[in-house]
């Protein structure tokens, strides 16, 4: 399946709805990324979002950042929290 | 003499939903309103309309409550006590909030919400946090599991709340926290969870009295719950070596999964819906987030279920459509390993549940949807022969190194019968035709064009291949209706030639996207409905992944396998195979024991006109 790549801010209701869910592969990640199924209806998401595209590389750079970031901040938790949380594992966009 | 239906045509049902295996099924995420403080490992209770937010990690602890009407989330009357990796429980107006950590240490306090404050009641037993869940009401609740900072830290401890009192009920099987606990004080149920160190998908059922181990879900996680009892329920997010999407029904006696969250979700996102059809799902980590996921489905007073073959119009999509098999969406999943690692033997199928394989030395191993068993031993114990049919009647021919036997398979002996007219080896993979009706293509020593057709008693040479070769694909395989993919050409190359068979001459058409030889052909009608899986790139390892679908004009990438492989061996339908065995790229050369099954839904398919 082929992917779009771009990054927009969830505003919250109707950002996606259950008929664009149904229509195209969606899926979201840290950094505000979202991996686009590409067909006629992703390509209308995007411009609804005013998603601005990235390329594979720029938007997996920008979630691992993120969980690189994540998990520094779990690292400075107290043993204690550390054992509550799961750490955060990087992970390769599809 | 013409019928009323010829005359008059027949009616074409509208619904205003596609038709559906489950109400559940229907079902997806969608964005609600944003949270006004981010958080994760908070508080949650009431529905998808009425829902209550309380207390969690900002990352800091927060006594902080929302309320949410369905579309926005509002501010409301903070906890006395503000804590996080609490459980939550009840409605938006009846509410309860108990236990929880403030560092350094986990909390005995318990909070009843009236749909305006928060009122201290009695503590609980036992301080701890992270609970597997909390089920039920604010006057009887269930809290189970949980995580302490005294040894034993992780807990099996169940405490019953009558609305004045906790006291301890029977412990959980498994100690664990962190899992997707929901229901009521006499039907619970506790999904996943953490039981010290990784994560467990065992599933547990409370029913008043005493937990009950019962089916596992299907991929082991923490996570979040919601249902009504323990009969239906969702489980939804959680982490497993990381953040899932991943959605679970329970119907009250299997997991499926359903369509995933929108944004994978970790870190006790509350779920605080009260049903599987209607919930939601919000905060979480990583991040400490603010988003609200919805979960709906078509109400149950407008769901039809599937039904293939059936022809209706979507009044709210404005299509017709018609039930089949949505072939592009096809996966293949593990599956029980072969008794023997193997590759270069002969394989064939009729389905998933369906199929026969060669075991060296000589040996039919069947497979019939759960357990691989030893059939027929063969009378000549060629590699690379041709196969086609099931466990019930098959035919395999030729094979390594240059020979003509051919052997029926009655379902418990091999007889040898009519020899092919021209011997090979690395015959046609894949064919589905029956052991009375099929037809081979291309075949080695070198590379031949030579094809014969097979009646049940003899073969018979027809036009030849346009390109010689070997170890191709086949879908088909009749003596009318065949196709073949791919193969080995000279000096050692892969194809990605394809030639369709129309009974009477073999015609070049559209080319595989991805050249290969030695790979698997499956498919139950070559001129529509055609696959290839696995084969070997020239340069090999690394082997092919990748499987490919013809529709009768073009080739379409859809579900890979989980490795590459070449000299991979099975069969089956367009909707319905298995492959076995191979060679895999690490160890380089290796034969395996492993297999795979392929698998595609029914789907409701739009019908274009023209």
């Amino acid at each position: 399946m082929a992917y779009k790549y771009c990054t927009a801010t969830n505003w919250g209701k109707n950002f996606f709805t259950h008929e664009e869910r149904r229509q195209f592969h969606l899926s979201g990640h840290p950094g505000e990324v979202w991996v686009v199924g590409d067909n006629l209806y992703g390509d209308q998401w995007i411009g609804k979002v005013s998603g601005a595209i990235k390329s594979k590389d720029e938007a997996q750079a920008i979630v691992t950042g993120e969980i690189e970031a994540a998990q520094a901040a779990y690292d400075a938790l107290s043993a204690e929290e550390q054992a509550l949380q799961n750490r955060p594992v990087v992970y390769n966009l599809p | 003499m013409a019928t009323y239906k010829k005359e008059k045509g027949f009616a074409v049902q509208t619904l205003s939903s596609d038709t559906a295996a489950s109400v559940v099924s229907t079902g997806s995420w969608a964005t609600g309103g944003a949270m006004g403080t981010g958080r994760a490992y908070m508080g949650g209770a009431g529905s998808q309309t009425a829902g209550l937010v309380y207390g969690g990690a900002t990352p800091s602890v927060t006594a902080n409550t929302e309320e949410y009407n369905g579309t926005a989330w509002s501010e409301q009357n903070n906890l006395n006590l503000a804590r996080s990796y609490q459980a939550g429980g009840g409605s938006q107006t009846a509410a309860i909030s108990s236990g929880g950590y403030v560092a350094p240490a986990d909390k005995t306090e318990t909070e009843i919400y009236d749909g305006t404050s928060w009122t201290e009641v009695a503590d609980i037993n036992t301080g701890r946090s992270l609970y597997c869940g909390q089920a039920g009401s604010s006057t009887a609740n269930l809290i189970f599991g949980g995580y302490d900072e005294t040894a034993p830290n992780v807990k099996a401890i169940t405490e019953s709340w009558n609305g004045s009192a906790w006291t301890e009920v029977a412990d959980l099987n498994t100690a664990r926290y962190n899992g997707g606990g929901t229901g009521t004080q006499t039907s619970g149920i506790l999904a996943g969870g953490t039981p010290g160190s990784g994560q467990t998908g065992a599933v547990e059922l409370w029913n008043g009295s005493a937990w009950t181990e019962t089916t596992d879900l299907n991929t082991s996680r923490t996570t979040a719950a919601s249902g009504a009892d323990n009969t239906a329920v969702l489980v939804a997010g959680g982490d497993a070596s990381g953040a899932k999407a991943l959605t679970e029904n329970w119907d009250g006696t299997s997991w499926t999964e359903v369509a995933d969250l929108g944004t994978a979700n970790n870190g006790g996102s509350g779920n605080s819906g009260s049903t599987n059809v209607s919930t939601l799902n919000f905060g979480g980590t990583p991040g400490y987030r603010t988003q609200t996921e919805e979960w709906t489905t078509t109400p149950a007073a407008d769901f039809t279920q599937i039904n293939l073959g059936q022809v209706y119009f979507n009044s709210t999509s404005n299509a017709f459509k018609v039930t089949g098999f949505a072939f592009p969406t096809g996966t293949w999943a593990s599956n029980t390993a072969s008794p023997t690692a193997q590759a270069e033997m002969w394989g064939t199928g009729t389905s998933n549940s369906d199929a026969l394989v060669q075991s060296p030395p000589g040996v039919s191993m069947e497979w019939n949807g759960s357990a691989w068993t030893n059939g027929g031993t063969t009378n000549f114990n060629g590699q690379t022969r041709g196969a086609t049919g099931g466990i019930a009647a098959a035919l395999i021919w030729g094979g390594s190194p240059n020979n003509g036997e051919t052997e029926q398979y009655n379902g418990t002996a091999w007889t040898e019968v009519a020899d092919l007219n021209t011997t090979g080896n690395q015959q046609p993979t894949g064919p589905t035709g029956t052991y009375t009706d099929t037809i081979t293509a291309g075949r080695g020593p070198g590379w031949q064009a030579v094809s014969e057709s097979w009646n049940g008693s003899a073969w018979t040479e027809t036009s030849d291949l346009n390109t010689a070769r070997r170890g191709l694909g086949s879908g088909g395989g009749s003596s009318t209706d065949a196709a073949v993919f791919g193969g080995n050409v000279p000096p050692n190359n892969a194809s990605a030639l394809t030639e369709t068979w129309n009974g009477s001459s073999w015609t070049e058409t559209t080319d595989l996207n991805t050249a290969r030889f030695s790979g698997m052909g499956f498919g139950s009608s070559s001129q529509s409905v055609g696959y290839v899986a696995g084969g070997s790139y020239p340069a090999s390892p690394p082997y092919n992944v990748k499987t490919e679908f013809f529709n009768g004009s073009t080739w379409t990438e859809v579900g890979d396998l989980a490795n590459g492989r070449y000299h991979n061996k099975g069969g089956g339908t367009g909707a319905s195979a298995l492959t076995a065995g191979g060679y895999l790229a690490s160890p380089a050369g290796g034969q395996t024991t492993e297999n795979s099954i392929w698998t595609v839904d029914q789907g409701n398919l739009t019908i274009t006109v023209s």
